[in-house]
């Protein structure tokens, strides 16, 4: 706002007397008063003086004020500029000529002294307020185009839209460009950000909820740019949505920096490939979330000759070699595996998600054969060998700095050595690697070769002194190192998966046999068979045991699946649905190991079980110090959840009696049997009946 | 309230004009007044010397000029006759103009009676 010093009033009056007065009243008030006694002189001393504003009389020789007013209008607009017409024509023919002349005001003579410099302070006021309008407007315009905002107003009743230029400009639209409704906005989203961008709109406008949006655009070239959209609502009193208000800004260049930047911070120059504060991130992130069952393996590598190449063929020969090495390495980068120019001559791979240990091989060799053939510089073929060392987590060191650690002190020790190889972190790690690649393989072989058998041990009814069925279990029956128990191979079958094709064979020959057995007329036993989680996850178990039966032509209502409480504890409706189908067919479902795990009763309920298998270790405390607490506890919830029970690992009398004490009368357990091979037990069916008529006969 | 010519039931000065105008001048309203007072005698020649020859625009400029003044300074019946004067002029209807001439001579004195009394 203008001070009172700072305003320049010009009177054009050709009446002196007239003019005296107002450049005396309102001079004592402190205003700048310049003066021209006619409509000429007004307008050719107009530019110098620059008023704030103008008090013209009407009537004047020559140039009248209604001509000077229109000429003065072509210099300085109507906001700008007020200029009062002084009137001694009171008559409505006069007023109109002014204000069509372009004045904005007139006061009617004789003078109203009372009010005349009221008058003029409004008239400077309204042009003040104008300017800083105007003023504010062309910073907010200008802050806008600096920042690349543009901005919206959405009249929720009427659908209308106003844009602002700078968002016309940020469309790639001319101003004179009309968007006249939403849809006129919504249509310049990326076609796969529409819904989006309109499903936010109408949220806001229903439910009153701002947004903050950041989506892709399409502008009228063509080009595709990121906006970040803001947009709340206004509300009248009452409550309704009146207007959106809504602001875009154009962040494609700010994105492209980031990602430039991004780009630099995180990858080499040479090789375009993940350096080494990536590769760390990655291997960081990737250990995290490693699962128990999978380990991550990185590898180091290191080009052995490259000193020598750079002394004989310089320092540009040595970049070539490894970009060209480094575009070799790229066709083995998949989802699990990260390649990295960890520094000038090392590269550094990450190996995740992946649980077969044969995997390892497969990587090192993969790189060995990057190896052989030779790299070209001008006429020489160059041969490079690699040293590569590698390291395991969590099996050599259990966090990503020590793991990558180790695959470069492993990655040395190779060099050392003479390169053209690869090292294990450690000794241990290096031959625990190489029997687990043994096994792993002898696994896969003996799966082949038909030497997983299984043994059946059997399950009596100790009231009626019945075999009533027996459980199958897994032995390798192994060429050269005899039977094998499964502690030794189930964990590597298990993480290998393995295990699908082992488990497979273990039930289709048990099924087999049980069905022989019962054509023969050894007894309709039960089979009881166990099945890994492995098997229930992406994986139809229920057809593939339907199939089994077909196959095997054993009857469904002689097989009782086992399984873990850690299944039931990973409870997913995919393992409900797979048991409930297996019941459908007849089969029974049994809880292995009950008790060891986190089971609740309330669990149990919501899992479809029809047997309890008490497990081994509450049967040993039975003589124990908890008097078989657990064991009397586990009886009596099953039976008052309707399930049936058997107890496992029974080993003596005592036990026996107990369980029988209390109702619990399968028994399985070295006490009546161990497991045995197929060949023997039609022997033991034999003298367990024999061995009951003698001890009925003696009773 | 329309009154007729000569306007001779109008105040020579208003003082509901004149007396805010002085305050807000203070001396120099008398001053200005002499501007006015001065300068009228001479307009006043030129308006006689107008009917003279008949220069009927002259005679509505000079009586348009010296009536805003009056007007100004609250001289009511002095303006009243310039505006008389001035309409007639621009209707090119002039009536008893010598009339008028000596009306506006005898007001003027009495302007000038008054403003000396004051």
């Amino acid at each position: 706002m203008l001070t009172n010093e700072q305003t320049r009033i010009f009177i054009v009056d050709d009446d002196h007397v007239t003019r005296h007065l107002v450049t005396k009243i309102l001079s004592n008030s402190g205003y700048r008063i310049f003066e021209a006694s006619n409509g000429a002189e007004a307008i050719e001393l107009f530019d110098d003086i620059s008023p704030h504003i103008i008090l013209m009389d009407v009537m004047m020789p020559d140039v009248d004020g209604y001509e000077a007013c229109r000429a003065i209008r072509k210099k300085a607009n109507f906001l700008e500029l007020p200029i009062i017409m002084l009137t001694g024509l009171d008559d409505v023919q006069s007023v109109r000529t002014s204000l069509d002349a372009g004045a904005t005001d007139f006061i009617s003579k004789p003078i109203n002294w009372v009010l005349f410099e009221q008058r003029v302070q409004y008239a400077l006021n309204a042009r003040s307020m104008h300017e800083e309008l105007q003023n504010q407007k062309s910073r907010l315009s200008q802050a806008q185009t600096l920042a690349k905002l543009g901005s919206w107003e959405l009249s929720v009743d009427e659908n209308t839209l106003f844009c602002s230029d700078e968002l016309l400009s940020i469309l790639g639209l001319d101003s004179d460009h009309k968007l006249s409704n939403l849809d006129d906005l919504v249509n310049y989203s990326h076609p796969s950000d529409k819904a989006t961008v309109r499903a936010h709109i109408l949220d806001a406008m229903i439910k009153g909820i701002g947004y903050q949006l950041e989506h892709r655009i399409i502008c009228k070239d063509g080009r595709e740019a990121y906006v970040v959209q803001h947009a709340y609502l206004i509300e009248d009193r009452a409550g309704n949505a009146v207007k959106l208000l809504g602001t875009v800004q154009d962040v494609t260049e700010l994105r492209s920096t980031q990602a430039t930047i991004h780009h630099q911070n995180y990858y080499d120059l040479l090789t375009d490939l993940p350096n080494r504060r990536l590769f760390t991130e990655k291997v960081v992130k990737n250990i995290v979330v490693a699962d128990s069952n999978n380990i991550v393996v990185i590898y180091m590598l290191t080009l052995d000759n490259l000193r020598s190449l750079s002394e004989s063929l310089g320092y540009k020969a040595t970049e070539t070699v490894l970009l060209a090495f480094s575009s070799r390495l790229k066709t083995l980068i998949s989802d699990s595996v990260v390649i990295s120019r960890f520094n000038d001559n090392t590269f550094a791979i990450m190996s995740s998600d992946f649980n077969d240990f044969s995997h390892v091989t497969h990587m090192t060799d993969a790189i060995m054969g990057l190896t052989k053939q030779s790299i070209s510089i001008d006429t020489h073929d160059i041969f490079v060998s690699a040293s590569i060392g590698i390291s395991i987590y969590p099996i050599d060191n259990n966090t990503a700095e020590a793991t990558i650690l180790g695959a470069e002190n492993a990655m040395l020790n190779a060099s050392k050595q003479g390169g053209g190889r690869y090292l294990f972190y450690s000794e241990k790690s290096n031959k625990e690697a190489q029997e687990r690649l043994e096994i792993e393989n002898d696994i896969r072989k003996g799966i082949k070769r038909g030497e997983f058998i299984p043994y059946y041990q059997p399950q009596i009814d100790a009231k009626t002194g019945t075999i009533t069925g027996f459980e199958a279990l897994a032995r390798w029956n192994h060429p050269s190192k005899g039977i094998i128990a499964p502690f030794y191979f189930i964990d590597i079958a298990e993480q290998t998966g393995l295990i699908l094709d082992l488990s497979r064979s273990i039930i289709e020959q048990a099924c087999h046999q049980t069905h022989e057995w019962a054509e023969n007329g050894l007894g309709n036993f039960m089979l009881g068979v166990n099945l890994s989680i492995k098997q229930f996850i992406n994986h139809d178990i229920s057809s593939e045991i339907q199939n089994i039966l077909h196959r095997t032509g054993l009857a469904a209502d002689q097989l009782d699946i086992e399984i873990t409480e850690s299944i039931a504890a990973t409870e997913t409706t995919d393992i409900i649905n797979s048991l409930l189908r297996l019941k459908e067919i007849g089969a029974t479902i049994s809880m292995d190991d009950f008790g060891t795990g986190y089971s609740s009763l309330s669990q149990l309920q919501s899992f479809p079980v029809d047997i309890i298998k008490i497990d081994r270790s509450f049967i040993k405390d039975i003589e124990g110090s908890g008097n078989g607490t657990m064991v009397k506890t586990i009886i009596a919830m099953s039976e008052s959840l309707g399930m049936n029970i058997i107890a496992e690992g029974v080993e003596n009398a005592a036990q026996l009696d107990m369980l029988i004490a209390h109702g619990c009368n399968n028994i399985q357990g070295y006490f009546y049997s161990k497991p045995l091979p197929a060949e023997e037990f039609s022997d033991f069916v034999a003298s367990f009946y024999n061995n009951q008529k003698e001890n009925q006969n003696i009773i | 309230m329309s009154s007729e010519y000569p306007f001779s039931d109008l105040p020579t000065i208003d003082d509901a004009v004149a007396s805010p105008l002085r305050e807000l001048l203070g001396d120099s309203f008398f001053e200005l007044v002499s501007d006015f007072t001065n300068d009228f005698p001479e307009k006043f020649d030129a308006i006689k010397t107008a009917t003279n020859e008949n220069d009927i625009e002259s005679i509505f400029k000079l009586a348009h000029t010296l009536k805003s003044s009056s007007g100004s300074f609250g001289f009511t019946k002095l303006f009243k006759q310039l505006e008389y004067l001035e309409l007639q002029a621009r209707k090119n209807e002039i009536v008893n103009l010598n009339e008028q001439i000596d009306g506006l001579e005898q007001e003027f004195n009495e302007v000038i009676l008054t403003l000396n009394k004051k």
